[in-house]
């Protein structure tokens, strides 16, 4: 049985099933809200969600039991009295240490946890980063989307702003340093000289396996890192027919694979040609290939975005989920070589996860 | 002293529509309105104080801001503005 937690414009949808029987829509919560991003702590068994109400501001619940009722976690603000408001809620993750969780938000904020969820404070080495007044916002925002952790090690941590770029700490999030080094700007002029954080990542993941390898969606490039996230490479090879796109996944078991879902491009942002593909990479970013037995053939012009894609498990059983803003979602449960629809119709997918 | 009377989910929160409130203008009193519901703490005014954009207030009926004077007799509504998608 495989549980889905699918954010989406109209409530949290939670789906149960598996290929052979189908999935059943088996709760929807917070429904009429935006539901930003919603995940499962495979620690606990807590469920959280992000839901940006446009009335009453952007919240974080909690609920042990998804059809009972939700709590709102506490501490989920910004400074009072201050310039700024918190604006959403982009991502939920735990950390290496029991009771750690972080959370991502906009306008470039990070929050920690260590109560499993409870109660959150604000991550002043972002908040006070002595760069942070240069700091732009991307399309969708200055938001902080992407948050890493290193296997077993509190301490090391790596971020993702957009435009802002790749923040690592090595001292538990005391302090942060930029690491963008290797990325290509193509969206400033070539005599810019050497940019430090206007760099507009669109996400990253790490291997398990091998903490220092990770790999990057930007925004006009794919890259690797071999060195934990300081510098970064080229991983735009042969076979992917666009160096843009949002979502990233990776196989745990194998540091050398990537799993991306390519758009046209910024100015259209659909898969292209309308024949959606899920791109792997088994040899680091080399080459590239599509994988999309089972997925529409034609005439499916979707938009996935950043968190709409997830994984489970690894190696030969490496499952795969990407939803859409169609309201298609869609899963592999064999490394992608071959997919089936998980549901259709449902509101705009924002985010999907594996329970 | 000044009622603030809210509705929908804002009063489920709260447990009744009508709340009676200390404050020389609408900020103010919905400031004394958080402090006795710690709960909705951030739903009205986000963390500057500002009352969040896809709310109305009225003063006895008539379109109002953060900074519109009130006065012990007056009402102020609380109401979700016509948004949405």
């Amino acid at each position: 049985m495989t549980e889905l937690l699918v954010g989406t414009k109209k409530g949290l949808f939670i789906l149960r099933g598996d290929r052979g029987g189908g999935f059943e829509i088996a709760t929807r919560a917070f429904a009429g809200e935006p539901v930003e991003f919603a995940m499962r702590d495979p620690r606990t068994g807590r469920y959280f969600a992000g839901a940006g109400s446009p009335f009453f501001g952007p919240k974080l619940w909690w609920a042990d039991d998804p059809d009972g009722e939700w709590t709102q976690a506490s501490g989920v603000q910004l400074p009072e009295g201050g310039d700024e408001a918190l604006q959403r809620i982009w991502v939920i993750v735990p950390g290496e240490r029991d009771g750690l969780l972080y959370a991502g938000g906009d306008p470039a904020v990070l929050f920690e946890s260590d109560d499993n969820g409870e109660s959150w404070r604000l991550n002043e080495g972002i908040w006070q980063h002595p760069t942070r007044g240069d700091w732009q916002p991307g399309g969708g925002g200055l938001c902080l989307h992407t948050i890493v952790p290193w296997p077993g090690d509190p301490s090391r941590l790596s971020i993702g702003i957009s435009a802002v770029g790749v923040m690592n700490t090595d001292d538990g999030g005391a302090t942060w340093r930029h690491s963008n080094r290797g990325i290509v700007l193509k969206y400033m002029p070539e005599d810019a000289g050497e940019i430090e954080h206007q760099h507009c990542v669109h996400g990253f993941r790490r291997s398990t396996a091998r903490p220092e390898r990770l790999f990057m969606q930007f925004h006009d490039g794919i890259y690797r890192s071999d060195d934990g996230g300081e510098t970064w490479l080229d991983a735009y090879g042969a076979g992917i027919p666009s160096d843009f796109g949002f979502p990233i996944a990776v196989d745990p078991d194998d540091p050398d694979s990537a799993f991306l879902i390519p758009l046209t491009g910024a100015e259209d942002r659909v898969t292209p040609g309308g024949r959606p593909a899920v791109y792997e990479t088994r040899d680091a970013g080399a080459t590239w290939v599509a994988r999309r037995e089972g997925l529409p053939a034609e005439h499916a012009y979707l938009t996935v975005l950043r968190e709409a894609f997830d994984s489970t498990g690894a190696g030969a059983d490496l499952g795969l989920y990407f939803g859409a803003t169609s309201g298609d979602v869609f899963g592999s449960q064999d490394a992608a070589a071959t997919w089936f629809t998980v549901a259709t119709r449902l509101p705009p997918v924002y985010s999907v996860r594996v329970g | 002293m000044t009622t603030v009377r809210i509705g929908g989910q804002l009063r489920a929160m709260v447990g009744a529509a009508d709340h009676q409130v200390s404050g020389d203008r609408v900020i103010d009193a919905l400031r004394a309105l958080e402090v006795t519901y710690p709960q909705i703490a951030g739903w009205i005014l986000d963390e500057r104080g500002v009352l969040r954009r896809h709310l109305n207030v009225f003063v006895d009926g008539q379109p109002a801001t953060g900074e519109t004077a009130v006065q012990a007799s007056s009402r102020i509504h609380v109401l979700l503005s016509i948004t949405g998608g």
